[in-house]
């Protein structure tokens, strides 16, 4: 990883693939990761908020927890793991709204191009 | 009991309190016991816990993650805490995500009252809105729309997978699975098939183990939330199996919505079988007969009941002061109560003045009766039905039990899989045939041949317990001598069965530790049925395989209370009880207790009744809650007989066939409507209550008998049915120690002699009832009609599933009319092949006594030059064809075997 690398945008990735792979047959697994991937959805996409972050935590840890087999107990690791060690980057994204990686599109500083609309 | 004291036990602390808890045990079955209510969503103590919901973490010492109760056992000095701030914490988080997936729709939700989504969501308070909420997508059809019994919502649908795992391991039908993964996960059927082209035997299991209103009654729908239902615990009207069930009633509107029953009651554990489940409609049909009727000129009047009873009471009281006693006949009712049955009974014996009095035994299981009171003492069903599953070899012969005693089949489905062995002997390819270790495809009317064959082989095998043959029985020197005369090849020939499978069949039953024989009409509806029950009883003496845990001789009993109108003594020769009519010390008795002369006169069975009407010997007969035209065989000479009856009286809740033709109607009740109690085929007297009011003028049976005494010249009144119970049950030995009080919850199995007797799961422990088991001598006898040149086939008649004999009660029923509404003949495809038939397709179907022409379904299910019908059906009745050939000693018909032919049919089938 290198500073062109979005941490929360591979929390995300990560956590899109397990809900995916989840089998379905219990609820935290089934349910939370795919509530984590929204929540990580809307911080990657400009519109987290401080609170989403303490959501990440509890959910993640309640997934982690429950979860009847070892897909649900570890799928929110990266998550939780990149909370707890660049919480920063995740502020980044929630309070200034901007992506240090410059990875997330939708938090790209508008290129301002004049006279150039049709 | 004493098995359960035998399991070992273990301490462990559960929130502080020391627990004993059975080895084994999950711990959140130790905390269900000790009253701690540990929450659960995927949890149904009849199933296999897998650990979905995620609701029943709790934590315990020394472990680091959080475990779930519902799938740890418990082990020995276990500290476990089950309701700590961290749990509710998780356990709300989880709830949130669960309703964050599920349309949160309680003020519309039929579940609402009952819901366990909804009681935790509000103990745990959970918010619906913590993740957003749920956004409804499009409602798209589903495996079950259409459906009359079964709906399915797959937006309330929680995946917890109880309905596809109750359908697996209970019902063993796998008609649900799981499409799909991850958060798309659905349930559905096999490829999305509709639900009734799929295994389902709509059993509704499914909908009552769900814990949300996903799967539900489809009929209920919008009737009443469970919230507003009162719940009245009553026993099925259909068979003898006995399920108590809860008939939910809306008391705004004095109907049933739906019925439900408790995981834990007995005998069923809270399953139930379509019948149980869907077939009560017929309460509520605006078929229901709701005011007496008088014919005349041909037509029916309404009439008051005074009227109705006076004309009523009067004609049968001329009758017999005119003709003598043998000129009236009283047909008692295997529906209705105990209660009813006895006064029945006891109002042809007083009022009467004559022992002509029957009920439906006479038409199926009178030659167990018979057989087994001669062979043991008793004639009723030897073991409970809890005992089934630890059967090691089930010898099931002439019965259908997933179909006919489905509650039954479940206990043996249990039983094979604890890994139980099975023989089956039946001329049809059932469901347990097909899952037998052996299955004896005899034909039909062979059994005496292939029972003899196979004591033979056993006694020269040395098989038999020579210690229970020589210590328990009496009669064996003649009764081996007998078996001289048959061997193993000749029956193989004669049954045309392989010599080799009779063989290992009888090793299989000798070898059972223990072996439990199962019948039904498969044996008793022939010529020779009280012998094919003694056979049967013989087997089980030979091999010392009766009179413990397990293993006995069990007839399964047809109707819901033919055990009841049996004990009752709504029979010639017996009084309650099977005391004897000709015993002068208990006429003594009854004639005290009853202030009359007890009438001396032999009586008869129905079979006789129509019979001596037709002769113009009958001419008055009280008919109560029975359809002879459609049960009896043979049914043209049914019709010309009763016509000729002078007077007829009918007591029903429909207007049956028999009905139409009697010159006074009185409008009864359904089970529904009164109080009372039935006695299943286990020997279990069980309360029935009163759920609903009775439409129009319509009466309980038994006061309506009580006014049929009284306007015959014979007052007789009670205030309750309570009070007939224990005028019964002190006269009753084998009832005396019951009373309504002791028998509320769930019942006791007679005999239960004194108020202190526990009741008797198994009969003739130590000895017989009879002292020693009578072995008899059976010779093998022909059936009466036999296939010639012109009538081929040998038809055989049975029920289905999804009907219940006359069909009068499950034909009013939606759910159940989809499924089966029309008769059919089953036959084999070599048949249908050389005929040109094909499935479907009309076929008619002629004996010596008529035709009926109905579907043909094609298969292997029958055997070879063999043909099956079905006899629920109003249209196209299959007794029209039956033979009135009878049992030499009880005079049951032959339903079993006669000569018929086929061919097909010209018509052109209707739409279904
Ligand atoms: S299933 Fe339960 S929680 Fe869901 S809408 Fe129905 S009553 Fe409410
Ligand atoms: S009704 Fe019974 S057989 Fe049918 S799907 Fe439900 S559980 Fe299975
Ligand atoms: S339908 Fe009911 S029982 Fe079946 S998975 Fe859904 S919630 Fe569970
Ligand atoms: S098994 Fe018999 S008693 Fe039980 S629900 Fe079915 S019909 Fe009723
Ligand atoms: S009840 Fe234990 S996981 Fe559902």
């Amino acid at each position: 990883m290198d500073n062109t690398t979005c941490i929360v945008d591979i929390a995300r990735y990560f956590i899109a693939f397990c809900a995916d792979e989840s089998c379905g047959l219990c609820a935290p697994c089934r349910l939370g990761t795919v509530q984590l991937e929204e929540i990580l959805n809307r911080i990657t996409g400009g519109k987290g908020t401080l609170e989403d972050l303490d959501k990440l935590e509890s959910l993640g840890e309640v997934v982690q927890q429950t979860s009847l087999c070892g897909l649900g107990q570890t799928a929110p690791n990266p998550v939780m793991s990149t909370l707890r060690h660049f919480r920063d980057e995740y502020l980044a994204h929630v309070v200034d709204k901007t992506c240090p990686a410059g990875v997330c599109t939708a938090l790209l500083p508008v290129e301002v191009t004049v006279g150039k609309e049709k | 009991m004493t098995v359960l004291s035998a399991l070992k036990t273990v301490n462990l602390t559960l929130d502080g309190r020391e627990i004993i808890a059975h080895e084994g045990d999950t711990v959140l079955e130790a905390a269900l016991t000790a009253g701690i209510d540990i929450p659960r969503l995927c949890h149904d103590p009849r199933l296999k816990p897998v650990g979905a919901c995620r609701l029943c973490v709790v934590e315990i010492e020394g472990e680091r993650g959080l475990l779930t109760a519902c799938t740890m056992e418990v082990a020995e000095g276990m500290v476990v805490e089950t309701e700590t701030d961290r749990l509710a914490a998780k356990r709300k988080t989880v709830l949130e995500l669960i309703l964050d997936d599920h349309r949160v729709t309680c003020p519309t939700c039929d579940k609402n009252g009952d819901c366990a989504l909804m009681d935790y969501s509000y103990r745990y308070q959970a918010d619906q809105f913590a993740f957003g909420g749920y956004k409804p997508g499009p409602v798209e059809p589903n495996f079950a729309t259409g459906n009359k019994a079964i709906a399915f919502d797959p937006q309330l649908c929680i995946n917890c997978g109880r309905c596809v795992r109750i359908c697996d391991e209970v019902v063993m039908a796998s008609a649900l699975t799981f499409k799909m993964r991850a958060a798309s996960v659905e349930v559905t059927t096999p490829f999305d098939m509709p639900l009734n082209e799929t295994s389902c035997v709509l059993c509704g299991l499914c909908i009552t183990t769900c814990p949300t209103g996903a799967m539900y009654d489809r009929a209920a729908l919008g009737q009443g939330q469970i919230k507003d239902l009162e719940k009245v615990q009553t026993v099925c009207p259909y068979c003898g199996v006995g399920c108590t069930i809860e008939l939910n009633v809306n008391r705004a509107n004095n109907r049933i919505v739906r019925v439900t029953s408790q995981v834990g009651s007995v005998p069923n554990d809270g399953n139930l079988c379509v019948k149980g489940k869907f077939g009560f409609e017929y309460v509520h049909s605006p078929e229901r007969l709701t005011t007496p009727l008088i014919k005349e000129n041909g037509e029916f009047r309404e009439a008051s009941w005074d009227e109705a009873l006076e004309l009523a009471g009067r004609r049968l009281r001329e009758l017999r002061d005119e003709h003598g006693p043998d000129s009236i006949a009283f047909l008692s009712s295997c529906r209705c109560t105990n209660e009813e049955n006895y006064l029945m009974q006891k109002v042809a014996r007083t009022a009467g003045a004559t022992n002509n009095v029957d009920q439906c035994a006479t038409t199926c299981h009178a030659p167990t009766v018979a057989g087994l009171a001669a062979t043991f003492g008793s004639g009723a069903m030897t073991n409970a039905i809890d005992e089934i599953k630890d059967v090691d070899t089930l010898f099931i012969i002439g019965s259908n039990p997933t179909e006919a005693h489905p509650i039954i089949g479940l206990e043996m489905k249990k039983a094979l899989k604890k890994g139980a062995k099975m023989v089956v002997c039946d001329p049809r390819k059932t469901w347990v045939a097909e899952h037998a270790d052996i299955h004896i495809q005899h034909k039909p009317g062979t059994d005496n041949m292939l029972i003899n064959a196979m004591m033979r082989h056993i006694l020269e095998e040395e098989l038999h317990d020579a210690e229970f043959v020589e210590g328990r029985c009496e009669n064996f020197e003649a009764f081996s001598k007998n078996l001289q005369d048959y061997t193993v090849a000749e029956a193989a020939e004669l049954c045309d069965v392989p010599a080799e499978l009779i063989m290992r069949a009888a090793e299989m039953y000798a070898a059972g530790e223990p072996s439990s024989i199962f019948y039904t009409l498969g044996i008793t509806e022939h010529t020779s049925g009280t012998e094919n029950v003694q056979n049967l009883a013989n087997l089980a003496m030979l091999c010392g395989q009766i009179g413990k845990r397990s293993s006995g001789v069990n007839p399964l009993r047809g109707q819901n209370n033919v055990q009841g109108g049996c004990d009752m003594g709504a029979m010639h020769g017996d009084f309650p009880g099977y005391q004897k009519v000709d015993d002068e010390v208990v006429r003594f008795k009854f004639a005290e207790a009853w202030g009359v002369d007890i009438p001396t006169n032999k009586g008869g069975r129905v079979t006789d009744f129509i019979e001596q009407a037709g002769d113009g010997v009958l001419r008055g007969f009280y008919v109560f809650g029975e359809d002879p035209v459609l049960s009896e065989p043979n049914q043209a000479k049914v019709i010309k007989s009763l016509e000729n009856l002078e007077f007829l009286v009918c007591q029903e809740i429909f207007m049956s066939e028999t009905a139409k033709l009697a010159d006074v109607i009185l409008p009864a009740t359904s089970f529904a409507e009164k109080d009372g109690t039935f006695t299943n085929t286990e020997r279990r007297v069980q309360r029935v209550r009163k759920a609903v009011e009775p439409p129009g003028q319509a009466k309980a049976d038994w006061e309506i008998i009580c006014l049929m005494s009284t306007a015959m010249g014979h007052p007789m009144s009670y205030d309750n049915a309570g009070e007939i119970f224990d005028e019964m049950a002190s006269l009753t030995p084998s009832y005396g120690g019951m009373s309504f009080e002791r028998i509320d919850e769930v019942g006791l199995q007679w005999p239960c002699p004194t108020p202190d007797h526990p009741g008797t799961g198994f009969l003739h422990a130590g000895s017989f009832t009879r002292g020693l088991g009578l072995f008899h001598e059976i010779r093998f006898r022909e059936a009466a009609e036999l296939p010639d040149d012109d009538y081929p086939y040998i038809l055989s008649t049975g029920r289905t599933l999804y009907n219940y004999n006359i069909g009068n009660m499950t034909q009013k029923s939606d759910a159940i009319r989809q499924k089966q509404s029309k008769n059919f003949v089953e036959m084999h495809a070599s048949d249908a092949e050389r005929l040109g038939v094909a499935n479907d397709d009309l076929v008619t179907v002629t004996t010596r006594r008529g035709e009926v022409t109905v579907k043909a379904v094609v298969g292997d299910r029958t055997r070879p030059g063999a043909l099956w019908m079905p006899f629920h059906f109003v249209d196209q009745p299959t007794n029209r064809i039956t033979n009135d050939a009878f049992d030499n000693i009880t005079r049951t018909a032959e339903y079993k075997v006669c000569a018929a032919t086929v061919k097909k049919s010209a018509e052109v089938p209707a739409a279904t």
